[in-house]
């Protein structure tokens, strides 16, 4: 029976690359926690101010869901009957739409 | 999004209940914020000199500063709904107030509003210092007329050298067709015109006896016309016979003999301008009060026609008056006044629009103020006007209902059309002294006129009468003249103007004429009297 130098090989090319690649997704990781930890804030806070016109814009009231159109007093970002969550909110001063949560196309 | 989603759901409840917390605020959110709102008005509108004009529901003095209420404005309410008594009250506190002092006129064609000032003027000059009365009495004008005694006027004499005597005379002619009630035809007016402006060229008064022998005899006719220097009316006048039809002639000298048949009229309007300067006091005074109220004892319409006369002399003086005193002309039933002179709609809306810079404003007191002019006039009034009081009116309620506020959140979620019905019933049943008060730019205020006290009270006399007679032995007495005294002074200048003695005309040539000998004599003597100087 053979050595097996390929797999050690493989693993510790492999293991090199992780190391190289850590800190890396490290950051990633944390730039993203971050980013989940301050729009939790936000939505905990319930309130978001929209950067452009500075109107307060109420997270927590009457909202209806865009995909099942149910009615509730709660979060205006999640539905508790579909489980749909928003990213998105348009502003209720000036119209534009503001992000809350991170996410595909998130800036 | 899983750990999103795992948010939510551990928080759900905690969201439901802060949002039903956020419904519940926002709830009460608007009636707060509209109280915030008066409030802020509140404060806004008193400025740097705040004149008091009524109290607030919440117990506030309803104060407005002097330059808002020196401007244009609108009083509507109903009979008894208390537009008089809150005029009053204004002025009061304005005369009170202003130190920079202020010209108010009072043009009052009801008799109420000047009374009701006269008492308190007269009270006001009893709680006077004694050496300071008759420094009052001189800053208080009086115009009223009786059987026994009146306030001279002279409707023919020139107000400034800036005003053409023509366009004076058209606006006199106007004033007597339109409040006349009876027709004048297009040459009888033409006929007054052309009278009023040989009247304001030679500073003549209007005089029954004059316009007789002005229209009837010829050598006086062209003895008056050869001194008049305007060559329009000076041909007008040598070529009667032609420009104004006998017919037209003696129908105009109807009319003005009718309304000279009241001694008001003929001993108020009769002196001539030269002696009327030295009768009235000079110096500008702060108030003037005008009755112009028939009183049943004369047709309504030459009370309108004097009232009017009046106006246009406030509005011709304005253009050129101080601006560091602010002038208020009040202008009590005004639709009465304008439905019987269209004429005057013109100058009074124009002065609407351009007394603001000569620090002068002019205040309607109407009762159905939309329905009883013309809605273009209405208009023009409302957008020139910056503030308005509203008293208990029915479809007047109109013009402030846009800048109401609704606290009531039932009454803020009705439909607008059931809004304005809800809005029109309030106002169709407020009580006495209650209003809107709207200034330009403020939301409508709901308040309540300030209480005008008891004046015979206040002055510690028995009863308004002695009050009354206070005010017109001690104030009025300055600006009325005796019916004799006029009557004297007119016998004196139709001594003077109409019964001179007239130059002789000339005497025919010796040996009279000589007959014709030929028909070249005959042609020649005809040359002569076409071409003589007439």
């Amino acid at each position: 029976m053979n050595f097996p130098w390929k797999v050690i090989l493989r693993a510790s090319l492999i293991g090199t690359l992780y190391a190289l690649a850590a800190p890396v997704y490290i950051v990633l990781g944390a730039v993203r926690l971050n980013r989940l930890f301050e729009a939790f804030v936000t939505i905990r806070s319930g309130c978001l101010t929209c950067i452009h016109c500075g109107h307060d814009n109420v997270l927590n009231r009457l909202a209806t869901c865009n995909r099942c159109r149910a009615t509730e007093y709660g979060s205006l970002l999640y539905c508790s009957f579909c489980g749909q969550v928003s990213r998105y909110l348009p502003c209720g001063g000036c119209g534009v739409t503001l992000r809350v949560l991170p996410g595909a196309g998130a800036k | 999004m899983n750990l999103s989603r795992s948010f939510f759901r551990l928080f759900r409840r905690e969201h439901s209940r802060r949002a039903a917390d956020e419904e519940r605020r926002s709830a009460g959110a608007p009636a707060r914020a509209a109280e915030a709102v008066i409030e802020a008005a509140l404060n806004s509108l008193g400025g740097s000199s705040a004149i008091p004009i009524g109290t607030t529901d919440s117990g506030r003095v309803l104060s407005v500063d002097h330059s808002t209420l020196v401007s244009s404005g609108l009083v509507v309410g109903a009979t008894g709904a208390g537009k008089s008594r809150f005029l009053v009250g204004l002025i009061l506190q304005l005369l009170e107030r202003l130190a920079s002092g202020v010209e108010i006129e009072l043009v009052d064609p009801k008799y109420e509003t000047y009374d009701l000032l006269s008492l308190a003027l007269a009270a006001l000059w009893l709680k006077t210092s004694p050496w300071k009365r008759d420094e009052l009495s001189s800053r208080i004008r009086v115009i009223d007329w009786a059987r026994d005694w009146i306030t001279p006027s002279a409707p023919f004499e020139r107000v400034s050298a800036d005003v053409s005597d023509a366009y004076l005379a058209r606006l006199r002619a106007d004033v007597v067709v339109q409040a006349n009630a009876r027709d004048y035809t297009d040459a009888m007016r033409h006929g007054y015109f052309m009278l009023g402006r040989l009247l304001i060229e030679k500073q003549f008064p209007m005089n029954l006896r004059f316009v007789t022998k002005l229209f009837r005899d010829e050598p006086f006719r062209r003895r008056i016309s050869s001194g008049i220097a305007d060559p329009d009316v000076r041909e007008y006048f040598r070529d009667l016979d032609r420009n104004l039809p006998k017919q037209t002639s003696e129908g105009l000298l109807r009319r003005i003999q009718e309304d000279f048949s009241f001694p008001e009229i003929r001993y108020s309007e009769g002196i001539p301008p030269a002696a009327l300067r030295k009768l009235v006091p000079t110096g500008a005074p702060a108030i003037v009060l005008g009755n112009y109220s028939s009183r049943m004892s004369l047709p309504q319409s030459k009370a309108i026609e004097r009232a009017n006369h009046r106006i246009v002399d406030v509005l011709l003086k304005a253009p050129r008056r101080s601006q560091l005193r602010p002038g208020l002309l009040l202008l009590e039933e005004s639709p009465v006044l304008l439905s019987r002179s269209s004429e005057l709609i013109d100058p009074l809306t124009t002065a609407a629009r351009t007394l603001r810079s000569v620090g002068m404003g002019i205040v309607h007191l109407a009762q159905d103020f939309s329905n009883a002019l013309p809605a273009d006039l209405v208009r023009t009034l409302v957008l020139n006007s910056r503030w308005t009081a509203m008293f208990r009116v029915r479809e007047d309620a109109e013009l402030i209902y846009p800048h109401v506020l609704w606290l009531d959140e039932p009454q803020k979620a009705m439909p607008e059309s059931v809004k304005r019905k809800v809005f029109a019933k309030t106002m169709e049943g407020l009580p006495q002294r209650r209003f809107y008060f709207h200034a330009k730019g403020y939301p409508a205020l709901p308040a309540t006129s300030l209480e005008v006290q008891d004046f015979a009270q206040s002055a510690g006399v028995s009863s308004d009468d002695e009050l009354r007679e206070i005010f017109s032995r001690e104030i009025a007495s300055r600006w009325v003249i005796p019916t004799s005294l006029a009557a004297r002074l007119i016998a004196e200048w139709e001594a003077e103007v109409i019964d001179r003695a007239e130059v002789a005309p000339s005497s025919p040539k010796a040996g009279g004429k000589r007959p014709h000998k030929s028909l070249s004599d005959l042609l020649r003597d005809l040359g002569k009297d076409e071409e003589a100087p007439e």
